[in-house]
């Protein structure tokens, strides 16, 4: 992630994109995802849950770190790169503050 | 014209050279493709006989300036490169004033104003190493909340090369772009 990150312009320049001048201030995304079920930590649910939220917010190609925690109950944290590993573009957030069901997709 | 008394100031200094410049510019255009044909005949010929053959060219000068600057282009013709001439500049430039001070940022200050357009831009990166190693500190190893071992159940990359949760943080660039080491 962090290489990513340094090679966003790049990135940029390689897939014809123009270089921005916007310094991104959280480089990373990060949220949580429960299932419904308390107490189920199946992994696959889990990613595949992840997974589908990604992609309804247009995130599935960036590069995501998907950690479950098991200490209280299972969860499952999501840190999600901001640049693109292709295009070294920033995400697209204008989703995630119009979009509906933010908050229940998961 | 300028007078002997008054100094000339930066500005109209400035302004003169812009002038100088475009002449000079027109004026090599436009004989550049005859002195071209000219140096292969000139070749054999010492320089002093070359400017002599070549000085009438300055007749069609429409000004003092490009008389002035005509000789030591002449001379730049005849280099492999082209290239001004910068003896005439140096010698007629007066003091340029100089500001009073200059203010020396760090590149953590100076980055932003410009937009972290630096080379690769590794300076202006250096926080932001700390703010993903910090992230995985907490959420890989939280020594104060639980163990390692009863806190992290599994873990899972996506999109990247390395399935390790503290290479891919730091050190995986993912599937297009290799690692720059």
């Amino acid at each position: 992630m962090l290489w990513t990150l340094r090679a966003a312009e790049d990135l940029k320049r390689e897939a014809g994109v123009r270089a921005g001048a916007v310094i991104l201030e959280n480089p990373v995304k990060h949220f949580r995802a429960e299932l419904a079920s308390v107490g189920d930590a199946d992994p696959r649910a889990l990613i595949a849950t992840v997974e589908s939220f990604l992609a309804h917010m247009g995130w599935k190609d960036h590069q995501a770190l998907i950690v479950c925690h098991t200490d209280k109950h299972p969860h499952a944290h999501v840190m999600l790169n901001v640049v693109h590993p292709e295009t070294g573009k920033a995400l697209d957030a204008g989703l995630e503050e119009t979009g509906p069901g933010v908050g229940q997709a998961v | 014209m300028r007078s002997a008394e008054k100094p000339e100031t930066w500005r109209a200094f400035q302004a003169r050279r812009t002038r100088n410049r475009q002449l000079n510019l027109k004026f090599t255009e436009r004989e550049h493709a005859w002195l071209g044909r000219r140096a292969d005949a000139l070749r054999s010929v010492s320089v002093e006989s070359r400017v002599s053959q070549l000085m009438p060219i300055g007749r069609v000068a429409r000004s003092e300036a490009s008389q002035t600057h005509l000789a030591p282009l002449l001379l730049a013709s005849f280099l492999p490169h082209r290239q001004q001439p910068q003896s005439d500049r140096a010698s007629a430039a007066p003091t340029r004033p100089r500001r009073a001070s200059r203010l020396r940022l760090s590149w953590k200050k100076f980055a932003p104003l410009y937009g972290g357009h630096f080379g690769d831009g590794a300076k202006s990166y250096g926080r932001r190493g700390k703010i993903l190693q910090k992230s995985r500190s907490y959420l890989l190893h939280d020594p104060d909340k639980a163990k390692t071992s009863e806190r992290v159940g599994w873990t899972h990359t996506l999109n990247m090369a390395a399935d390790s949760p503290s290479l891919a943080v730091t050190r995986c660039c993912g599937p297009c772009a290799p690692p720059r080491i």
